[in-house]
């Protein structure tokens, strides 16, 4: 057999791209990432986004602060109320309004809630795109609950629009939070359930364990935020750290993880979940009963059986539906702990009923961008627990 | 294990004055509004100042939360640069501020924050605000032909350009905008203002202008 091919041709070959999405179901949306391997070993990532850019920054300088509220629903599509959090919040900061205690309670409820829909999604995909089905079906049953709660505050089942300045839209009934009560102690058996299926299995070990180390100073330098640097050892945690609502009343612990790798991540936000349940739980137990929003007409529409009667209701309900309200001159900078890591609001008012300039820090685009230095030097294969790992959504990192 | 000051700086009074003692040799100005300290500083050190604030001992501010822009198209240097800082040590944030016109540039901060890479990539996408010394300064967020900069003011609302799919050609073909008629902007301002404005209606006695009327 003649063989005389250049041996070296063969051995030491160019280095290979590879087009990872825009249409890749493991990408968790629309991204392009070009990927330069040296045989399956990634050298480069070059991650291209913007592909769900549609300009809400833009958009939300020319509605009033209450038609921008919807905006915030499609940031991060799956923490829908985390990011109306973060918006009323601002807004209330320039005001200065004082949120009724029932309405704070119902928020945190709320908010909690949606973190544990946010990390049953992450945990879901997360493990469909290693290789483990069942736990995705499992998660999304979850879920499902969850939207149904959803749906019995809000009337929409994803995006809620549920979160007022000054409060929430409407209140919610007794039996409402007798269910919510009955799901915490299902969920927390079922967290057991998921974490049987994978925590000691062998195979979603090997996909985990030691990928994307990062350590606590580079997590810090890089910007990360929420399960990303608490995995690295950092305990930090804006609802402990700089509390907002009740949080400063609740007794919750942080979870962090010790290695900082995709399995400490996956602990830390399982771990997490069990705080959340326990937050609702009291939440549940310490709501009180009262006003859901400000009494103050200019900034909360008043009753709809006022209206009827009483001609200065009337005004106030037209004037707040068409003009909106005026928030003082002024910039605050508010964030919150969403599922995700740290969510701000950037907002400049110049006194009008519109934002001046509302500018969204989304904790996914800052991890994104870390893309790179986390998959250099793995293997094609774990790009995908990467990604999974960084627990992004294109709508927010897009906006 | 990092640990950090326990105590939540709810008076920034002390961060303050650690802040003004650093930076005794810049012109910075300090506010401290809804409890978030804001310094107003020159574009010509801000380099020097984000320097200072992360390397300082007493400040510690590790992580560049945030960098963007807000466009005053009346003023002569018309931006505000944003820098948004977060010490996790202090457990304090500070915000940065700089004013800066259309022409000038600004030196990146990539070599002392990572995490400014897509950031200023945003800032220069979306305002045209050029970051010297990025190895990467591309367009992010907007199409990879897109002209202009979206969240200037003087950018319109509905964009300039169109994307639609030519049967003949095959492929997608840009075009200029066209609107049938401009679009309405409807001022919903009216006198009845917020908490804030104790604006006294009967005051102003304005007779009747028929010709501001009928513009």
């Amino acid at each position: 057999m003649t063989n005389n091919f250049d041996k070296k041709e063969v051995l030491v070959g160019e280095n290979m791209k590879v087009n990872f999405g825009p249409q890749h179901p493991a990408a968790h949306g629309v991204m392009r990432l070009i990927l330069e391997l040296d045989g399956e070993v990634v050298q480069t990532a070059d991650t291209h986004i913007g592909l769900l850019h549609r300009g809400s920054e833009k958009l939300i300088e020319q509605k009033t602060y209450l038609q921008a509220l919807p905006y915030f629903d499609r940031f991060d599509y799956v923490t829908m109320m985390a990011n109306e959090h973060v918006w009323c919040l601002s807004i209330e900061k320039l005001c200065q309004m004082n949120v009724p205690l029932r309405a704070q309670y119902i928020r945190v409820m709320f908010c909690e809630l949606t973190r544990i829909l946010n990390h049953l999604m992450f945990l879901g995909t997360h493990a469909l795109d290693i290789g483990a089905m069942s736990v995705f079906l499992y998660a999304f049953k979850s879920r499902e609950r969850i939207f149904d709660f959803y749906e019995a505050a809000s009337g929409a089942r994803m995006h809620a629009n549920y979160f007022r300045p000054g409060g929430v839209d409407k209140d919610i009934p007794d039996s409402l939070l007798r269910r919510i009560d009955e799901f915490v102690d299902e969920e927390m058996k079922n967290i057991d359930m998921y974490e049987e299926l994978l925590t000691d299995n062998r195979i979603w070990k090997q996909r985990t364990v030691d990928i994307a180390v990062v350590s606590a100073g580079e997590a810090i330098e890089r910007g990360f935020s929420g399960p990303m640097l608490r995995g690295s050892d950092v305990a930090w945690d804006l609802r402990k750290a700089q509390p907002y609502e009740v949080y400063d009343k609740l007794d919750f612990r942080v979870p962090v993880g010790k290695n900082g790798d995709c399995y400490d991540r996956y602990l830390v936000r399982m771990e997490e979940m069990r705080e959340s349940l326990k937050i609702i739980r009291q939440c549940i137990d310490k709501m009180p009963e009262g006003d859901i929003k400000v009494q103050n007409f200019k900034f909360s529409p008043p009753k709809r059986a006022d209206i009827k009667n009483d001609m200065e209701s009337l005004i106030h309900h037209f004037k707040y539906f068409t003009e909106g309200f005026s928030v003082p001159a002024g910039e605050a900078y508010t964030a919150v702990e969403s599922p995700k890591g740290e969510l701000g609001v950037y907002l400049v008012a110049d006194g009008s009923n519109k934002p001046y300039r509302c500018k969204i820090k989304s904790p996914g685009f800052t991890h994104l961008q870390s893309m790179e230095f986390l998959s250099k030097g793995h293997m094609l294969a774990d790009v995908v627990s990467i990604i999974g790992t960084i627990d992004f959504v294109f709508g927010e990192v897009d906006r | 294990m990092i640990h950090f000051d326990k105590h939540i700086t709810d008076n920034n009074a002390k961060m303050i004055e650690s802040i003004t003692n650093v930076l005794q040799d810049h012109q910075v100005k300090i506010t401290n509004e809804f409890n978030q300290i804001v310094l107003h500083v020159s574009i010509v050190d801000i380099i020097d100042i984000l320097h200072k604030l992360k390397e300082h001992k007493e400040l510690q501010f590790m992580q560049l939360v945030d960098v963007t822009a807000v466009d005053y198209p009346e003023r002569d240097k018309r931006f505000d640069l944003v820098y948004m800082l977060l010490s996790h040590r202090k457990n304090a944030r500070v915000i940065v501020k700089a004013q800066i016109s259309e022409n000038e540039h600004v030196q990146s901060v990539l070599d002392m924050f990572k995490s400014a890479d897509w950031h200023e990539r945003e800032v220069y996408d979306m305002f045209g605000i050029v970051f010297e010394g990025h190895p990467n300064l591309k367009r992010i967020l907007t199409d990879y032909e897109f002209e202009g900069h979206p969240l200037r003011k003087d950018f319109p609302i509905y964009g300039k350009k169109d994307m639609f799919y030519d049967e003949d050609l095959k492929e997608c073909v840009y075009k200029e905008v066209e609107l049938p008629e401009d679009t309405r902007f409807y001022d919903t301002q009216s006198k009845w203002t917020g908490l804030n404005n104790n604006l006294d209606l009967a005051e102003e006695d304005k007779p009747f202008d028929l010709d501001e009327f009928v513009k």
